[in-house]
């Protein structure tokens, strides 16, 4: 039905002449998304109370679904009937989702990981042993329908040393090859492979070697984001992007903070998702320029300004920090008007960032980013390491001109 | 403020303008009017953004003091009145005393002191405290304070009291209304009260006589809440009644309370020309979609319209699992334009937020349909009925 042989194509548009960054256009069945990109989380096939028609309205391009929520609830048989995810929701842009092994493994307190997959207790019948197998994920993910489905991987908590990391290394090798061969629909549903080997770069440079022998159209890299000194997180990044092949996207799962992301742009990734901006919203807290405040405070009482001048969101045109305080964690309301304007702060973040490799001052952008957030603190340590590793020297900055 | 009507043919409905809203000074308003209900300022569960995917027609919103209270110091501070202050700047703002969704406790005001409900706890305010807040709103048009704590089984004697109470606090609100250069071009209602006592009514319609007043508030049937949709017409029928027909018949008459549908149609046809929303966001609450059906026949036809429509669906019913369509068939509200019953269903079952978003925007969508429909209907001396689905 479609021209496109591939259910993906990615055409990078400028990279950075400095550090690792690029801008790309990254097509898929449902929509060319624009990367760097930031996707946000929409559980259960909702984003915390916004309407589809919001999130196009902001240009959301891409929006990330859980297959263990799903596949729990309402189940891949309904979808199936629904025709997939993308009507069930009532959402025509591009959708991604992950395996669900990530989130039996936080979530259920008995999961265990064997060669044949995850397997649980039934959260309806304790006697019962369930088992999520590459397979399974998969078939859940083909109901779903998503445009980029993630294979199933061994994850383990990314502080753990040992033999278990190799194994999980090269379960997740095996795994994916599972994955690959009961994909029902290659022609339009992409599955990505996820690089693992925890902290370990021989172990990441192995995964790499697997992976990219099979025919896949991008690469996730996995296994971070737990607790990890950020001075590991970002050699590994570093040392796997490295690694992947240029033509094809890089994810790297679970990052959302601002500060993170500008670093792994010029690290060059291409993909990011992160709960982060939702989550914390329904705390009260909008994100800004200088990180995070919270609307709950008695200081913004009094505040007749929005959470951010400059931002140009539904949120920030219309409704002050004063008004936001007074019913803050009581309305519903003020639950989406924060959501709103913290995904709107993620997407302007990506887009500027865009702007700038396009027009090759993205390393211009990155100090200033860096100067407005840590502007009463010092830029960490591992930041300005691995801003080094590209050529973006943030010293500069603080040398007078 | 400036209420004119015409009265229907064979009826005591009126069908009527309300216009000179020192805001809005080209803007007609029609009645019957329907307040939207807000909760902390805001329509529950709908931004500004999303109100404007609902309608974009200029509309007026009820403004309940227990859920605002607490932003008073702010709004005051801030100097350009509530509307601005909660984002709906465009919309035309009444401020009620009460909040008619939740039910209000009884037994809580004195003679010169009213209770309210807010977040933080039980507020009495006198009038003067509570002309301090009006003037920080700065309300298109507001209630009088008011003691309203009647209702079908209240004693004689305690109504003749809060008769008496509400007549004292108008009399301070009136009194800083007429010398504050903040809320003096805002509309002023007064309360009549009187229980279901028919002497009590005209006692207190009476005591407003030649009072400057743009309109009333029918007070003191109810305590507000969800208990307001069990309330048969023919108990308040001729209170009702009474009422109407000692108020004078140029001015504005607003009746607060989750009212069901039938029930609002009676009310029209005794003569109440504004009301709230309450009973679509109730509706919301216990994640039902309106899905009553409602048309325009002749005051002639005799048609016996349906004694107990069915008026609304609970969307948390497992039978909607797979159920892949809209709300109501034919709707144009976004939720089912774009939305399936299956798909709220599947929100409500994950506490997703997004499901009392879609059944609030149908439900006030519904809710406005139905008034349209009424206005319609009255202008050509018509009227509308129930239809069984």
């Amino acid at each position: 039905m479609s021209w496109k042989s591939s259910p993906l194509s990615f055409k990078i548009l400028k990279e950075c002449d400095v550090s690792k960054a690029r801008t790309s256009l990254l097509a898929l069945p449902h929509h060319t998304v624009e990367t760097p990109v930031f996707m946000p989380v929409g559980t259960k096939g909702s984003l915390k109370g916004l309407l589809p028609d919001q999130l196009e309205a902001m240009d959301c391009q891409i929006m990330l679904g859980n297959t263990y929520h799903l596949g729990t609830n309402p189940g891949p048989e309904l979808l199936e009937k629904a025709g997939g995810l993308h009507k069930f929701i009532g959402w025509e842009r591009a959708l991604l989702t992950d395996s669900g092994g990530f989130q039996m493994v936080s979530l259920l307190k008995f999961a265990e990981i064997v060669e044949e997959g995850v397997t649980f207790e039934s959260p309806y019948d304790s006697s019962k042993k369930i088992t999520l197998t590459p397979e399974e994920s998969i078939r859940i993910q083909n109901a779903i329908g998503a445009d980029i489905a993630m294979q199933l991987d061994d994850v383990v908590p990314v502080l753990t040393t040992g033999p278990r990391v190799e194994e999980a290394m090269n379960r997740t090798v095996r795994w994916l090859d599972r994955c690959l061969a009961a994909h029902k629909r290659p022609d339009d549903q992409n599955i990505f492979p996820i690089v693992q080997g925890g902290l370990n770069e021989d172990l990441r440079t192995q995964c790499v070697e697997h992976l990219t022998k099979r025919e896949v159209n991008g690469f996730a890299v996995g296994g971070l984001s737990g607790g990890e000194a950020k001075d590991d997180f970002w050699r590994v990044v570093n040392h796997c992007s490295d690694r992947l092949p240029t033509d094809k996207p890089r994810y790297c799962m679970g990052v959302g903070f601002a500060a993170d992301l500008v670093v792994c742009v010029a690290l060059g990734i291409d993909m990011f998702d992160c709960v982060y901006p939702t989550r914390t919203a329904r705390f009260g807290c909008g994100l800004v320029d200088t990180g995070q405040i919270n609307l709950k405070h008695k200081k913004y009482a009094f505040d007749f300004t929005p959470i951010q001048d400059d931002c140009g969101c539904s949120t920030c045109k219309r409704y002050t920090k004063a008004y936001l305080h007074t019913i803050v964690t009581q309305e519903t309301v003020a639950c989406h008007l924060i959501t709103v304007h913290n995904i709107f702060y993620q997407l302007r973040l990506m887009r500027n960032m865009r702007e700038a490799i396009k027009e090759q001052r993205f390393p211009e952008f990155v100090k200033d980013f860096m100067a407005k957030m840590f502007a009463s603190s010092e830029v960490p340590k591992w930041i300005r390491d691995a801003l080094r590793a590209v050529n973006i020297p943030l010293e500069d900055t603080q040398s007078p001109e | 403020m400036k209420f004119s009507f015409n009265a229907v043919n064979g009826s005591r409905a009126r069908s009527g303008t309300l216009t000179g809203f020192s805001r809005f000074p080209d803007i007609v308003f029609e009645t019957p009017l329907l307040l939207f209900y807000t909760k902390g300022g805001s329509i529950p569960h709908l931004t500004h953004e999303v109100l404007q995917l609902l309608t974009t027609e200029q509309q007026t919103v009820q403004i309940t003091l227990p859920t605002t209270y607490h932003s008073h110091e702010a709004v005051k501070q801030f100097k350009k009145g509530i509307s601005s202050f909660v984002g709906l700047q465009e919309c035309l703002t009444c401020l009620s005393v009460q909040d008619p969704a939740y039910k209000t406790p009884v037994g809580y005001n004195k003679q010169r002191n009213v209770s309210i409900w807010t977040n933080q706890g039980r507020v009495s305010l006198n009038s003067s405290e509570y002309m301090d807040i009006v003037e920080a709103f700065k309300p298109d048009f507001y209630e009088a304070l008011s003691n309203g704590d009647t209702n079908i089984d209240t004693a004689k004697k305690k109504i003749g009291k809060v008769v008496e109470s509400s007549k004292q606090l108008f009399d301070g609100c009136l009194q800083r209304h007429c010398s504050s250069e903040l809320v003096n071009t805002s509309g002023i209602l007064a309360a009549v009260e009187g229980g279901y006592n028919s002497e009590a009514r005209k006692k207190s319609a009476a005591s407003y006589k030649n009072a400057p007043v743009d309109g009333f508030v029918i007070n003191g049937l109810h305590n507000n809440g969800p208990d307001v949709e069990e309330i048969d017409f023919k108990s308040i029928e001729d209170v009702i009644d009474v009422t109407v027909d000692n108020l004078p018949s140029d001015k504005l008459r607003l009746l607060h309370g989750s009212w069901t549908p039938s029930n609002l149609l009676k009310l029209v046809d005794s003569g109440i020309d504004a009301f709230d929303s309450s009973y679509p966001y109730l509706v919301t609450e216990r994640k039902g979609a309106l899905v009553f059906r409602f048309e325009i026949v002749d005051r002639s036809q005799t048609t016996e319209e349906s004694e107990s429509p069915m008026l609304e669906i609970n969307l948390s019913d497992s039978k909607f699992k797979e159920d892949f369509v809209p709300l109501v068939d034919g709707c144009a509200c976004l939720s089912c334009t774009k939305h399936t019953r299956a798909y709220i269903h599947h929100l409500i079952n994950n506490r997703e937020l997004l499901a009392s978003t879609l059944l609030m925007i149908h439900n006030l969508h519904h809710y406005i349909e139905f008034f349209k429909t009424i206005r319609s209907a009255l202008a050509s001396d018509k009227r509308v009925i129930l239809r069984p689905r």
